[in-house]
């Protein structure tokens, strides 16, 4: 008995110690980490309309070509003018709310139409010019112009 | 009786969920390094432009603020217009995100575009994407 209580102490004395991981700091990291995260981030509800760069509506690739600004229509090309003020697009002597520009999309394009050229009038907001580029690049408008220094007033 | 001698009445262990804790939370930790961007509090002062059929982007720099009354900031800092490209530095960036207030007059954001200055870059118009209704 007492042989035996030797031999198990010797035991002890042999038995390779066992270093433990304590995971409570990393997860403490973690958890810092994430409530940093949380607090300083929203989530994206952004979406990027070119201005200029010649990508269309919708894509925000940073390689596009600089578009040619200066190149004048040719003249087979199918083009149509809007006068853009707020809340309403005006072509010729027609007028149209924004709100119905998409349902008109269809016709233009059954007509061959690539190209737009928008005068922003006077009343025209950043809403009204984000609302035409959506609806155009949407419905695949190869072309779209915006004319700045339009001093027509509109409604 | 013999089975009880051989086998030691050994305390059950309990099972260690750090491992999962960890694991869960890191996972949400790169759910928000990818999803969120980082925004200073003046950036979500402005009321965006709404769209709602374009595609969600990440909110890049440099961000150009414009608000309500046509003051600037870039990346937290004010400028006026004819300083835009100066703070943006000798080598200009491939594009420029500009953040207008949805009623702000578009001759005010057509200007911008059309500066000698900013030749070269890229203009995009930050909007906020509103999840589309339903078709009825």
């Amino acid at each position: 008995m007492a042989g035996q209580s030797g031999l198990s102490l010797l035991d002890a004395g042999h038995r390779p110690r066992r270093y433990g991981f304590a995971l409570t700091p990393l997860a403490d990291a973690m958890f810092q980490l994430l409530i940093f995260f949380m607090l300083t981030s929203t989530l994206s509800p952004y979406s990027l309309i070119a201005l200029t760069g010649g990508a269309a509506a919708g894509q925000s690739s940073i390689s596009g070509q600089p578009d040619a600004q200066a190149a004048p229509p040719k003249p087979n090309d199918a083009l149509v003018i809007w006068h853009l003020s707020r809340g309403q697009i005006r072509s010729g002597d027609q007028n149209l709310p924004l709100a119905e520009l998409a349902s008109l999309m269809p016709a233009l394009t059954q007509k061959g139409i690539d190209e737009v050229l928008i005068f922003p009038t006077r009343s025209a907001t950043v809403q009204d010019i984000a609302t035409v580029l959506e609806v155009l690049g949407v419905h695949g408008v190869a072309k779209v112009r915006l004319v700045s220094g339009s001093q027509v007033g509109g409604g | 009786m013999r089975a009880a001698r051989l086998s030691p009445n050994r305390p059950r262990r309990q099972p260690d969920f750090s491992l999962a804790i960890v694991n869960i939370v890191l996972l949400l930790v790169f759910f928000f390094l990818i999803t969120g961007s980082l925004v200073q509090t003046g950036e979500t002062s402005v009321d965006l432009a709404e769209t709602s059929n374009l595609p969600l982007e990440r909110l890049p720099r440099p961000l150009l603020l414009i608000d309500r009354q046509g003051d600037m900031a870039l990346d937290g800092q004010a400028v006026l217009a004819e300083g835009v490209a100066v703070a943006l530095g000798q080598a200009l960036p491939e594009a420029l995100y500009v953040l207008a207030d949805s009623n702000l007059p578009a001759d005010q954001l057509m200007a911008l575009t059309t500066r000698p200055d900013l030749q070269g870059v890229s203009l995009r118009l930050v909007t906020l994407h509103i999840r589309p209704e339903p078709a009825p």
